[in-house]
């Protein structure tokens, strides 16, 4: 279809002038703004943040949409239920990412999960697994890349190596799909873009320089120590225990009181960073069936709080109802910790 | 002038509604991506909301399509990306795609296809124009040059579109 004469530019301009910024991601990256400190720059280590953002996801799949959203996981593109992954369960998990590092770590993961599709795309569509690396996977990469880049130019050196630590490990256990392109690499004309992705993955964001030499030799080392950080966090998560005190009844006016009790089980201190705020955000239900609910979604205050060993640290956080669309009736509130642990209250808000 | 947290407040939130859809859709024509225009937005008036408590802001509109046009040129010196010409060699279909949202109709991505032929600085000020709407005064006041320049391309820059 060809547009030759004015009136066709101007029909396009006008299609293009309708284009808005999805609702969702409108709303959140207001209230994110508004809800973070300004200027003053609050140093964290992000360590929960971002190393259990899956363990997010699941837990607030299971209370978003069960087991439409549990079975959409699975699913690769040209299945029913491959939207519902892609666009409920990643962007709700997203979401939850609030910090650079965390949605840093959330790309790559990302990047991850579409490397994890290629080989059955690949198998289904009849399309050599390069080709499919090109379409499928090296766009997530690319934004990966991007982000990696702003943490090395802000100079967080601790969260980038932290981050190239943990991709180059993750990356390993695609190696059958790697080695395949490898040895594609005999038409580099095809297959050059898609490298440089997985060598972002691999190397942590160096897109330029492309070795030619096997990495696994790096893995072992790289291995043993996210294996070692690995099990020592599970072990500290079985240890750590956290209650809610919340009332079943409120009015739309009313600003609620959480109470939050965090017992340190383990026999070290432990240094807890927060989040921010209360954020609210739709949670789509079923995409068949278009119903969406608001939901109010709270993390705590960006602090770092040291716990001891065997004390149990109290910790008061506020909801100001007022900035909700809270309605009369069931409403949603449900309270995630950086650590991975989430709590799902119902309460009724009353006239 | 001395403003307080809840004048900030509402300043931002006033911007926000007012700009955010168009540097969204800005940023969008610009980098032929849904995602990363988000995150383009959030950094612009993450920058916006930093800048407020540092004082007044005399042309707020002009401040941000100036930041977010610093995001662009940041993100693009940052890496590098492929051509929507590569992409769809490669099988990149922009209205078939999971990537960018459902907005995305038949017209919109052939006018995608048009915009990404345009020189760098053609598709800019086309954008500016076309999509955002912005007069030439604004647009040479952003891009720091004269009306009569921007007029001179964007003549040229509608002549390729045709095309």
């Amino acid at each position: 279809m060809e547009h030759k004469n004015d009136k066709d530019i101007e029909k396009l301009f006008e299609a293009a002038q309708k284009i808005e910024m999805p609702e969702v991601a409108k709303r959140h990256i207001k209230l994110s703004i508004l809800e973070s400190v300004p200027i003053k720059a609050v140093k964290s280590p992000y360590v929960f943040q971002f190393r259990f953002i899956a363990t997010f996801m699941l837990i607030i799949i299971l209370f978003a949409g069960g087991g439409v959203s549990y079975a959409a996981e699975k699913t690769i593109p040209g299945d029913m239920l491959y939207p519902i992954k892609t666009k409920v369960n990643e962007r709700i998990a997203g979401l939850l990412a609030f910090s650079k590092p965390a949605k840093t770590d959330w790309q790559g993961r990302l990047a991850l999960r579409r490397l994890a599709e290629v080989e059955r795309i690949a198998e289904r569509r009849n399309m050599s697994v390069e080709e499919v690396l090109e379409t499928h996977f090296a766009k997530q990469a690319e934004r990966f890349a991007y982000q990696l880049e702003q943490i090395r130019e802000s100079g967080e050196t601790e969260n980038l190596k932290r981050l190239e630590s943990k991709f180059a490990l993750a990356i390993a256990k695609h190696q059958s799909v790697i080695e395949k392109v490898e040895r594609a690499m005999e038409k580099p004309e095809k297959t050059t873009n898609v490298l440089d992705r997985l060598a972002v993955l691999r190397k942590g964001g160096n897109t330029v320089e492309m070795s030619s030499s096997p990495t696994t030799d790096l893995y072992p080392a790289v291995m043993a120590v996210a294996l070692e950080e690995e099990s020592s966090q599970k072990d500290f998560l079985k240890q750590f225990t956290v209650e809610l005190d919340i009332k079943e009844q409120y009015r739309a006016t009313d600003v609620l009181d959480l109470t939050v009790f965090l017992a340190n089980n383990t026999k070290n201190e432990k240094i807890i960073t927060f989040n921010n705020g209360c954020q609210e955000f739709e949670v789509l239900i079923n995409e068949y069936m278009r119903r969406t609910e608001p939901e109010i979604l709270c993390t705590l205050a960006i602090v770092e709080i040291p716990v001891a060993s065997g004390e149990i640290y109290k910790h008061q956080m506020t909801v100001d109802l007022n900035n909700y669309r809270t309605k009369i009736g069931e409403n949603m509130l449900t309270l995630t910790f950086p650590w991975g642990v989430s709590e799902t209250f119902s309460f009724e808000i009353i006239e | 002038m001395y403003m307080s947290d809840l004048d900030n407040r509402n300043i931002f939130s006033q911007h926000y509604e007012n700009f955010s859809d168009g540097l969204y859709r800005h940023c969008f024509f610009r980098i032929s991506n849904a995602e990363i225009a988000e995150d383009l937005v959030q950094e612009t008036f993450l920058k916006f909301w930093k800048e407020l408590h540092k004082g007044e802001i005399k042309n707020p509109k002009a401040w941000l399509y100036t930041a977010m046009r610093n995001s662009i040129i940041d993100y693009y010196r940052k890496k590098k990306t492929l051509s929507l010409d590569q992409k769809i060699d490669a099988g990149f279909d922009p209205e078939n795609n999971d990537y960018v949202h459902t907005q995305i109709t038949a017209e919109i991505s052939l006018l995608m296809k048009k915009i990404e032929k345009l020189s760098e600085t053609d598709r800019e000020v086309v954008i500016m124009r076309y999509i955002d709407g912005l007069p030439v005064t604004e647009i040479a006041e952003i891009i720091e040059s004269n009306e009569n320049a921007v007029s001179v391309k964007l003549h040229r820059a509608v002549q390729k579109l045709k095309e």
